[in-house]
């Protein structure tokens, strides 16, 4: 493995930074092209970023950079700088980042395995070697944050797409990470499921102040739910703004081939005929509010 | 029979081994030709349903047309001469180790002259744009690569319906596209075509009718427009009608109901939003 990596100095970081990547390259093992190359950019505590992209852009690449796997358990070849809550990703062993990044991989019924929900959740604490007191007691609390409550002796594999979503959270959670980063959470589920995991992870960001990066390829999640965005295509970082700001941004969107919400369509071409707007309304909500008040001039 | 029905489920009832009962007597007539969307929350008895199309699941009660012939003493192999199916998940169905096996691995099994099963293959791998991917193993494909798979697999056999099971979930907005283009093209060759999803704008943009499943009954049926109307049952049913259908109706347009961006925008200018004043120095002339 190349080793071009140093971790910062804990001084140059001011309190709120939490993430910091600074020109970060990252090959996997035999392969000549980067997958993500030169990505630069911080997050503070208790932001709530949408990572978006189409497929392939490398965005579950970034995902693993945030708690080691990459580079500790891929191998490969790494460069720039990284600093994770307090942690240097390189160097700091697994476990001790997994107590601050909780990583929710995609297709997370995958990485369910165990007998029951209790050892599935507990599993993670386990691992961390805590007494057994304060395992049951952070078990039941990840339980009842996703309201799994009474679901403790039921078999994982059992449980319906939406509730094994939020038991692959509640696993996460119990090892109390202040940043939680979810690939594809929803994908897989119906609208239902969908919407329940993102009420509790907003829930997440909005009560217990835990930083949230969320990929997704809904728009309507990122419009309603975050407050930034970061977006790849084609292995870079090439746009970090606000949700308003992207999705007004047609020839961007174009070109990394994502669609908005269709309310931004529908102001997109009202300002192509020549309308105006003072801010670009993102939900369905503001569209209303919007369209009623130029509507009654 | 009517020579224009494709598949018709006569009072279907299906209840798995275990007990649970996961159909209640569906009846439902789809024709030749047609383009519909099951839609509805998991567990609703989408995917139960149409996998009785092609004879993966024999009704418990009642009975299930193909072509006019029941499916209760069909086996798969010769029902999926007329029906193809393509699963949610295309790794659930791929297992040859080349492009070129996976395809033409149902028509060998259904013993087609060994030149016809070659030329069948080579018109679907240029068909699909998988040519570069000829002796490609399969699993190195990327997964909208590996769907367009799935769907050549379904061609091999030049079944006259398709049934796709959520056939974009997981994929970006272009890997949507692509397989959505795919579909489209199909139900314009005339092959009737049925979807599962979760995805309302595709039902809007693309399907000529849906079927809304809840609690293994059909709980609504009829055009996009007529479905999408009737956005408080929608709502009851925990689904929802594509954000332009909502604003419209939000808005206060009645008697008409909008599915797509364009449409939208038309009303909007025409209707609800006040002429745009022309620029000053047009307004000197």
């Amino acid at each position: 493995m190349e080793e071009k990596f140093t971790a910062f100095h804990p001084n140059e970081i001011t309190m709120q930074t939490l993430v910091e990547f600074q020109h970060v390259s990252y090959s996997y093992s035999k392969t000549s092209t980067p997958a993500i190359e030169d990505v630069s950019f911080s997050i503070k505590a208790g932001e709530f970023v949408a990572l978006i992209g189409p497929s392939g852009a490398g965005k579950s690449t970034l995902c693993y950079c945030f708690n080691g796997c990459i580079p500790q358990l891929f191998g490969g070849s790494m460069s720039g700088n990284l600093h994770i809550a307090g942690c240097d990703p390189f160097n700091d062993s697994i476990p001790i980042l997994a107590q601050h990044v909780g990583l929710v991989v995609q297709n997370a019924r995958t990485q369910l395995f165990n007998v029951t929900v209790i050892q599935e959740v507990a599993f993670g604490c386990e691992n961390l070697g805590l007494p057994r007191e304060e395992i049951s007691q952070r078990v039941a609390q990840a339980l009842e944050i996703v309201g799994l409550s009474g679901f403790e002796d039921r078999e994982p594999t059992a449980l319906s797409g939406g509730q094994q979503q939020r038991l692959a959270i509640a696993c996460v959670l119990a090892m109390n990470p202040e940043i939680l980063v979810l690939d594809e959470p929803t994908s897989e589920l119906d609208p239902i499921g969908a919407e329940q995991v993102m009420k509790l992870i907003a829930r997440l960001n909005q009560d217990l102040g835990k930083t949230i990066v969320l990929v997704t390829h809904d728009m309507d999640f990122v419009a309603n739910y975050t407050s930034r965005v970061l977006l790849l295509n084609d292995h870079h970082l090439i746009k970090d703004d606000v949700p308003g700001k992207i999705f007004s941004d047609f020839e961007l969107l174009l070109k990394a081939r994502i669609r908005p919400p269709q309310v931004c369509e529908v102001t997109h071409s009202l300002q192509s005929r020549g309308y105006s707007f003072n801010s670009l309304p993102i939900t369905l909500n503001e569209t209303l509010q919007v369209l009623r008040g130029m509507h009654h001039g | 029979m009517d020579d224009n029905v494709a598949i018709q489920c006569e009072d279907v009832s299906f209840s798995y081994p275990n007990g649970v009962q996961a159909i209640h007597n569906v009846s439902l007539t789809i024709y030749k030709g047609d383009y519909i969307a099951f839609v509805g929350q998991n567990g609703s008895g989408k995917t139960t349903l149409v996998k009785h199309f092609n004879g993966l699941l024999k009704p418990t009660q009642g009975q299930v047309l193909v072509f006019g012939e029941a499916t209760k003493s069909k086996r798969v192999s010769q029902l999926s001469r007329k029906v193809g199916y393509v699963f949610q998940n295309p790794d659930d169905m791929l297992f040859c180790t080349s492009v070129t096996d996976e395809i033409a691995y149902g028509p060998r099994m259904l013993k087609m002259d060994a030149e016809e099963v070659k030329a069948k293959v080579e018109s679907i791998i240029i068909e699909l744009g998988l040519s570069e991917y000829r002796d490609t193993h399969p699993f190195a494909l990327s997964l909208g690569d590996r769907q367009r798979l799935a769907v050549a697999c379904a061609l091999s056999l030049d079944p006259q319906v398709f049934v796709f099971d959520e056939p974009t979930t997981g994929q970006d907005y272009f890997g949507s596209q692509s397989i959505m283009n795919l579909i489209d093209q199909l139900h314009q060759k005339g092959k009737t075509v049925i979807i599962i999803t979760h995805d309302m704008p595709i039902v809007a943009e693309h399907a000529k009718r849906v079927v809304v499943m809840n609690k293994g009954q059909v709980a609504l049926e009829g055009t996009p427009e007529e479905v999408f109307t009737q956005i408080d049952k929608l709502q009851s049913l925990s689904l929802k009608a594509p954000q332009v259908t909502m604003l419209a109706r939000e808005l206060g347009l009645q008697g008409t109901t909008i599915l797509h961006v364009p449409e939208m925008v038309d009303w909007l200018t025409n209707n609800y939003l006040p002429a745009i004043e022309p620029a000053a120095g047009e307004m000197s002339l």
